[in-house]
């Protein structure tokens, strides 16, 4: 996903911050906001929560960046999952868990959004590629887990299968995501 | 054991931390864990959109009121030494943990060694410091099988807390703790204010890193040539009082030109009780980087180690004393 030299920037990044720079704040904010809002407003489907859930993210970031540890993945990622459980508890307050096949059916994330960097570019269309090619069975377990935060048990529930298939569909899903995109001469993180 | 199957996925994907000290001890539980975190990295690769243009200074601004940021880089030199010491100890495998360095301490006792120094600093500004590598939060990670943390990341935890706590302390620090005393690293005890032994933290952790880097067959790396500059003004600093304990204080001056990379020139008192309009004895012209090593008893003083011109004897007391100022 990323060489070694971005892990390097994860970890200068991340000490900055430590220390309180804000310089450190503005640049974490500048490469990697949009990936966090892409994923918030997919989540939401609304650019106004996909803003709160963004502006949250950066904050605990700023707050707290010692929780964040470059061992584990890259500050993206990071950002991403903070972005991510915000956009979905805004959701949960919201009590829109009721139209989540609705957003799945109208809203499938494979979409291409605007990319800049002609790296991230290729990767971003790759992974998006394996996402739609995944049996929908999978697609459908791993959208309702992941964008959506459902567990097993609502993940059963919303596509009317017994808790252990619904298990077995996300397990499968996401091993069978990180294969392809494996194969396809991606490889994760180095740490 | 029994495992929290139905909650992995969850975890992996930044929920219900309440699993972690389970997956950091399980081998099978871990995998899953694994595999499903590298897929949720790609999955948040997958798209990108430009947020509004307001939305950035909203977020920066919500942020500084949230926790304040530092007034100002004085110890920007410790922090960007910090990051490349994370980086390089994150890339040793195992065995090159127990690898000799130079003074023959292995790799990991040179990392404690600097967590204890850390320590001290934030001992004496009477912060509560870590004190073991006993398993928390942060050494509960797993390894990549999932075994159980080895003495090596352990040392590496101990030495990230510290310096996460060093660097959160000293970050919004105002005028008056930068102006506290504060123990200095080495065989001689001796109290400088905080901003100081900052930098010879930075100095210490630099010095360190190129040792690590020494037993690993990696070539030395300096600091930035700021750094470098601001490190050997640390040093140049402490010299005058250095000469004079040495019992080698003397009146006069050595003109020092420091080549290459931080490049500086500085007029060095060969005593307390000389100024620094002192008569030049000699000129000593010697690249920064080697003066810095030079400072941290890592280059040998010889009369080929720099260029001098004038007085040998003055210039090599200055170099011979010079080369003590290193902390261990």
């Amino acid at each position: 996903m990323s060489d070694v030299r971005s892990h390097a920037d994860d970890v200068r990044l991340r000490a900055m911050l430590v220390a309180a720079d804000e310089s450190a704040l503005t640049e974490a904010y500048d490469r990697h906001a949009p990936s966090a809002y892409a994923l918030a407003a997919r989540i939401t489907g609304d650019p106004c929560w996909a803003e709160d859930a963004v502006q949250e993210a950066f904050v605990e970031l700023w707050r707290h960046p010692e929780r964040f540890d470059p061992h584990t993945g890259s500050l993206r990622t990071w950002l991403c999952m903070l972005a991510r459980r915000r956009a979905i508890d805004l959701l949960r307050r919201q009590s829109a868990q009721r139209t989540h096949l609705t957003r799945l059916a109208g809203q499938a994330p494979v979409e291409p959004t605007v990319e800049d960097d002609v790296v991230g570019a290729a990767q971003a269309k790759a992974v998006r590629e394996c996402v739609r090619d995944l049996p929908a069975l999978y697609r459908d377990a791993i959208a309702l887990a992941y964008y959506y935060g459902l567990s097993y048990r609502q993940v059963a529930i919303e596509l009317g299968i017994p808790e252990g298939t619904a298990k077995s569909r996300l397990r499968s899903g996401l091993r069978l995501l990180a294969e392809r995109m494996s194969a396809a001469g991606y490889v994760e993180d180095p740490v | 054991m029994d495992h929290p199957d139905d909650l992995l996925e969850e975890f992996a994907f930044g929920d219900v931390p309440d699993v972690g000290p389970h997956v950091a001890e399980c081998a099978r539980c871990s995998a899953h864990v694994s595999l499903a975190r590298q897929a949720a990295d790609w999955l948040a690769s997958s798209h990108s959109a430009p947020p509004p243009p307001a939305l950035r200074s909203r977020v920066l601004a919500a942020a500084v009121r949230a926790r304040p940021p530092s007034p100002g880089s004085a110890f920007s030199a410790y922090v960007s030494q910090a990051a490349d010491f994370e980086v390089l100890i994150d890339s040793l495998s195992p065995a090159q943990w127990s690898l000799p360095t130079t003074d023959g301490r292995t790799v990991e006792d040179l990392v404690r060694h600097l967590a204890g120094n850390d320590g001290n600093v934030l001992a004496d500004l009477g912060t509560a410091v870590p004190v073991s590598d006993s398993p928390g939060p942060a050494s509960a990670r797993p390894d990549e099988r999932g075994s159980p943390v080895p003495a090596s990341a352990r040392a590496r935890d101990l030495w990230r807390d510290r310096s996460d706590l060093l660097m959160r302390t000293v970050g919004p620090a105002e005028e008056s703790l930068l102006s506290r005393p504060v123990r200095l690293a080495g065989k001689t005890p001796m109290r400088r204010p905080l901003r100081e032994a900052m930098m010879q933290r930075a100095f210490e952790t630099w010095i360190h890193r190129d040792d690590i880097r020494a037993a690993v067959s990696l070539p030395p790396e300096a600091p930035s040539p700021a750094h470098l500059a601001r490190i050997v003004d640390f040093g140049l600093a402490l010299l005058p009082g250095a000469m004079d304990a040495a019992g080698r204080g003397r009146s006069g001056a050595i003109r020092l030109a420091l080549t290459g990379p931080g490049s500086a020139s500085h007029v060095v008192p060969l005593s307390t009780s000389s100024g620094s309009s002192a008569p030049a004895l000699a000129h000593v012209e010697i690249p920064a980087d080697r003066f810095g090593r030079l400072m941290a008893g890592r280059v040998p003083v010889t009369p080929a180690v720099a260029v001098i011109d004038g007085s040998r004897a003055a210039a090599l007391d200055l170099l011979t004393v010079a080369a003590t100022l290193g902390c261990e």
